[in-house]
């Protein structure tokens, strides 16, 4: 079933033949697992072989006996570590994004539909830094993933985050020694997962330039309203925000009201591209508004203007997000539109 | 990988250092009985160190302070060898390798030194066999070894505690490895000679007779309970005053003691084996008795076989005497099982004119006796009349048996014959042989076993140290050497019954001459049960596994039958990963393998898209596949969702053409 496509240009050894996912799944299928006695495994069979030896000369039945009985447990290892791996699925889950020069994370689930346990599963990629976290359904987290019968769980590798852009999961080596450290049982998945690397924020970035919008007036740094000045009061409906509520006049009349008329004015600003001094180059610019971005914190209101791209003013957690991602793969698009 | 290297480097936690402590001193433990008690207390030592750094949570040694303690110990293993001229050499090893398996537990700080350790500590336990194999410690090895396994186990996957039954787990992995563990017992091949052979004497001292008989030798064991040899003899149960198992001939008589043949050599030619035997036997002489013999380490050459042996077999290098004596080539320093048969009497032997000498030599002295000798010769002219005069002597004068015989003076025939009158068979065998001796005719003093306990439920003889007995043989002109024992005329109930019976109440405090007799059947059944231990597991040997391959119709020779016996065990290994369940609707499995062809062509299904959108989008972008695409879709969708019951096999061997074709455009 190899086709001219996949073998003509490199052909790649059987072993590294990708194992992409089927419905968003890689199943550990018996054809895609391989296991090797670790070097734990070979010292076992050396010390069988002076055990057999020991046993040989001195002719001690007991000695057989023992020998051989470790034997079968070897050979019975063998089967435990391939049944610990088998038939598992992993399915990508979601990455942690990270600035540059750090860490990006990418997570796996993995799940195991079968009714036994399994132990001790590990997840690699080539290049990767340490800190492999497994976490199970109930949240215990160990170097290493443990998931009971029928039971899922995640298993995150992270890769140095060496440059701004995309880094996409590289081949994930999954394995385990379970019982005895024998044997490694392993196999590879190849998932379509990736990570966004922010620009690493410049460390002694000027403070942000408030350039105020027109329309904006001298009221952009002022506090939260008050219950106290009140345009207007009205009985509340279901739906209403909860800050929307006047909770002391609620408290005073006793019954639920919603403040209406003017919101509190979020004061608001936009990160220009343009206007970073000429001097900086490309990595520093977006450095140094991501630096911006950061600092900007949930009270203001921002929007972001880079060559091509521009998010308009907004807040919270998903915008500030959407400004990161636009930073971090400019000059390509990022796929949502900004603005929250 | 990095994974490995860390996960080897992680550090040990304070419980699991308990349990590597409590399994190597569980594992050392036994040791104890074999060990010389300076060298166990080194052990002890070195482990009460490690335990007490454990207890108080103190930080381990320094790597010079180990450094100095390998080097004493490789010092006093040195200084021990030296001492004992190297007959210590196995001990030693096993204490120096027990001594530097605790000094890494003294440096174990990570998991791979814990590894090692768990790995030297089932080492260890095999070591344990080397001195003997008893029963108690096949069950001891079991029980630890499965706890070291399980430590081991914990070591490598803490996680597991509590998410996993750790013992079914390894229960489970011991019933699969079973069938490989009986297959290689049974099949493996066992070398008929060692390899290499590390000295090892016997520092504890066994009870057994020595090569020199003199007043007092044999009577020492006379208490000794410890089992000297097991014996399943074939045919009818014989008496007991059949049961004479002769080990060895003495002729050099000192006047003290009796010694063997000085400057003769003792070893003779090679024995005949058994089936060999039938033929050197006289027409018409006394019947023949075949028989096996499972014998105890006695750290002497010397066999035992019943009265007078013709042939042997077994595993072992065998020699025969000129005077019947059966020797091993080398001490007997563990258990041995051999075949052997016997005729009960005289074999046509010749007496050469130099042993008539010899059978006749006597040191000086004991004036009355060799006058009492001297009178016999002048009236009875038969050799066979003086022999009936002496055992009269024994028989009516007050002679006694007795335990604890009083002390002889200076010339020990004249003083034990007219003087104390009480003495045990040594004393008899001695004064009887130096009597015919001085009356001319030639005699011998033989050593051995006489007697044996049966043992109705194992169906053999038991044996003891208790049972050692002298007696005596003479030369009769046409019937050759003649077995006489004199202490059968001074007390018959020994021979028919064991010194037990004789001693009982007098002498002998625990006779089990008044044992109740359900605690006797119980001791028989425990003693048939260890019997049957030693037979079939501990003596499973290169010639019984040649026997089962024979008895089982096996043509092939040891290691084909081991080969094939893998072979086919791996073969079985096989058939639950051949068995596995396959997607059982072959519908869903074509479409699956559809959908997996795609995927390798980038045309990757989502967990969303149901077949027909699937399809649409991989018309799109694959169009040098489109139409096979779309035939193999409208296919599928039709006889999965648009006809009711199973499709016909027709139907879906065009769908898997569908897929062919599909597969042959991609291409």
């Amino acid at each position: 079933m190899q086709t001219a496509q996949a073998a003509a240009p490199t052909r790649r050894f059987w072993r590294l033949r990708p194992r992409l996912p089927v419905d968003g799944a890689v199943t550990l299928d018996r054809r895609n697992l391989y296991i090797l006695p670790t070097r734990g495994g070979l010292g076992f069979g050396l010390l069988l072989l002076t055990m057999l030896m020991t046993s040989l000369n001195y002719d001690l039945s007991l000695g057989f006996a023992l020998t051989f009985l470790l034997s079968g447990m070897g050979m019975a290892c063998m089967w435990m570590a391939y049944r610990n791996m088998l038939d598992l699925t992993v399915t990508a889950a979601g990455a942690d994004n990270g600035f540059a020069g750090q860490r990006v994370g990418l997570r796996l689930r993995v799940h195991n539909a079968e009714t036994g346990a399994r132990i001790g599963i590990e997840a690699a990629v080539r290049g990767g830094v340490d800190g492999v976290d497994g976490v199970d359904d109930v949240g215990r987290r160990e170097s290493s993933l443990t998931l009971d019968g029928d039971g899922s769980g995640l298993l995150a590798v992270y890769l140095p985050a060496t440059r701004r852009g995309r880094v996409s999961l590289p081949r994930v080596t999954l394995s385990s020694r379970f019982p005895f450290g024998l044997f490694r049982v392993w196999s590879y998945a190849d998932l379509p997962l990736s990570a966004l690397v922010y620009p690493a924020p410049e460390a002694a970035a000027p403070p942000a330039p408030v350039a105020m919008r027109d329309d904006e007036d001298g009221s952009a740094g002022a506090s939260l309203a008050s219950d106290d000045d009140i345009d207007s009061l009205r009985r509340y409906r279901p739906g209403d925000p909860l800050h929307r509520i006047a909770w002391k006049h609620s408290a005073r009349t006793g019954r639920w009201l919603t403040r209406t008329g003017h919101t509190p004015r979020q004061p608001s600003c936009w990160l220009d591209w343009h206007t970073l001094p000429a001097v900086l180059g490309t990595e520093l610019r977006l450095s140094r508004l991501c630096a911006w971005v950061l600092a900007a914190g949930d009270g203001v209101e921002l929007g972001l203007r880079l060559p091509g791209v521009e998010i308009a003013p907004g807040h919270g957690a998903a915008h500030r997000r959407a400004c990161l991602e636009a930073l971090a793969l400019w000059p390509e698009k990022p796929r949502t539109s900004g603005g929250a | 990988m990095s994974t490995m290297t860390t996960l080897n480097k992680r550090p040990i936690a304070h419980e699991e250092h308990g349990l590597l402590i409590g399994q190597l001193a569980l594992v050392l433990a036994p040791q104890a009985r074999t060990l010389p008690v300076s060298v166990s207390a080194l052990l002890v030592l070195l482990l009460a160190w490690r335990w007490l750094l454990w207890r108080r949570r103190a930080p381990l040694p320094s790597r010079i302070l180990l450094g100095i303690c390998a080097l004493l110990v490789m010092m006093l293993a040195g200084a021990l060898t030296w001492q004992t001229g190297g007959s210590l050499g196995r001990d030693v090893a096993v204490a120096m390798l027990g001594a530097f398996v605790i000094l890494k537990l003294l440096e174990c700080r990570a998991l791979s030194d814990a590894t090692l350790v768990t790995q030297l500590s089932l080492y260890l336990l095999l070591t344990l066999y080397l001195s003997d194999q008893p029963f108690w410690l096949a069950l001891y090895s079991v029980a630890i070894g499965a706890w070291v396994l399980r430590n081991w186990l914990l070591l490598h996957h803490p996680e597991v505690r509590g998410r996993l039954a750790i013992w079914p787990l390894l229960g489970r992995m011991a019933l699969i490895g079973l069938p490989w563990a009986v297959l290689l017992f049974v099949l493996f091949p066992r070398l008929e000679h060692p390899l290499w052979h590390l000295p090892q004497g016997d520092p504890v001292g066994r009870t057994g007779m020595s090569d020199t008989l003199r007043p007092g030798s044999i009577g020492e064991l006379i208490l000794s309970p410890e089992v000297a040899l097991r014996a399943d003899i074939e045919g009818p149960r014989l008496p007991a005053s059949a049961l004479y198992w002769r080990a060895f001939v003495l002729w050099y008589y000192d006047g003290a003691a009796w010694h063997p043949n000085e400057g003769q050599p003792r070893y003779g030619r090679d024995a005949p084996p058994v089936e060999a035997a039938a033929a050197n036997l006289a027409d018409g002489a006394a019947p023949a008795v075949d028989y096996s013999v499972t014998m105890e380490p006695s750290q002497h050459a010397w066999l035992f076989l019943l009265d007078r042996g013709v042939g042997i077999s077994g595993g072992l290098r065998t020699m025969m005497s000129s005077d019947g004596e059966f020797f091993a080539r080398e001490p007997v320093d563990r258990r041995v099982r051999y075949r052997a048969r016997s005729t009960l009497g005289a074999t046509g032997e010749t007496l050469s004119p130099v042993q008539r000498v010899r059978a006749l030599a006597l040191p000086p002295g004991n004036p009355r006796s060799r006058e009492l000798a001297a009178g016999w010769a002048q009236r009875y002219a038969s050799p066979a009349d003086r022999v009936q005069a002496a055992l009269r002597l024994f028989a009516a004068a007050p002679f006694a048996y007795t335990l604890k015989p009083p002390p002889l003076g200076g010339e020990q025939v004249d003083s034990f014959l007219f003087d104390t009158r009480r003495g045990f068979c040594e004393h008899y065998a001695t004064s009887f042989v130096f009597l015919m001796r001085a009356a001319g005719v030639p005699a011998r003093v033989v050593v051995g076993y006489q007697g044996g306990e049966y043992n109705p439920i194992g169906n053999n003889y038991i044996v003891r140290q208790a049972d050692a007995h002298a007696w005596a043989e003479v030369w009769l002109a046409g019937r050759g050497w003649v077995r006489v024992d004199p202490t059968a005329a001074i007390a018959p109930e020994r021979i028919e019954s064991g010194a037990d019976a004789v001693l009982a109440g007098s002498d002998l405090e625990s006779s089990r001459a008044h044992e109740a007799r359900w605690l006797r059947e119980l001791r028989w059944g425990v003693d048939g049960l260890v019997y049957s231990w030693q037979r079939w597991v501990l003596q499973y040997d290169r010639t019984r596994q040649a026997k089962l391959l024979q008895d089982l119709g096996v043509t092939a020779s040891v290691p084909q039958a081991l080969m094939l016996g893998l072979a086919m065990l791996s073969l079985l290994v096989l058939v639950p990963l051949l068995r596995r369940p396959r997607e059982r609707d072959p519908l869903v499995a074509l479409h699956g393998r559809f959908c997996r062809l795609l995927a390798r062509h980038g045309c990757e299904r989502a967990a969303s898209e149901g077949p027909r959108d699937f399809a649409a989008r991989a018309v799109q972008t694959l169009p040098q596949a489109a139409p096979a695409v779309q035939a193999f879709a409208d296919r599928y969708v039709r006889l999965r969702y648009g006809t009711p019951g199973a499709p016909a096999k027709a139907e879906l061997a065009a769908l898997r053409q569908a897929l062919r074709a599909l597969a042959k455009s991609l291409r």
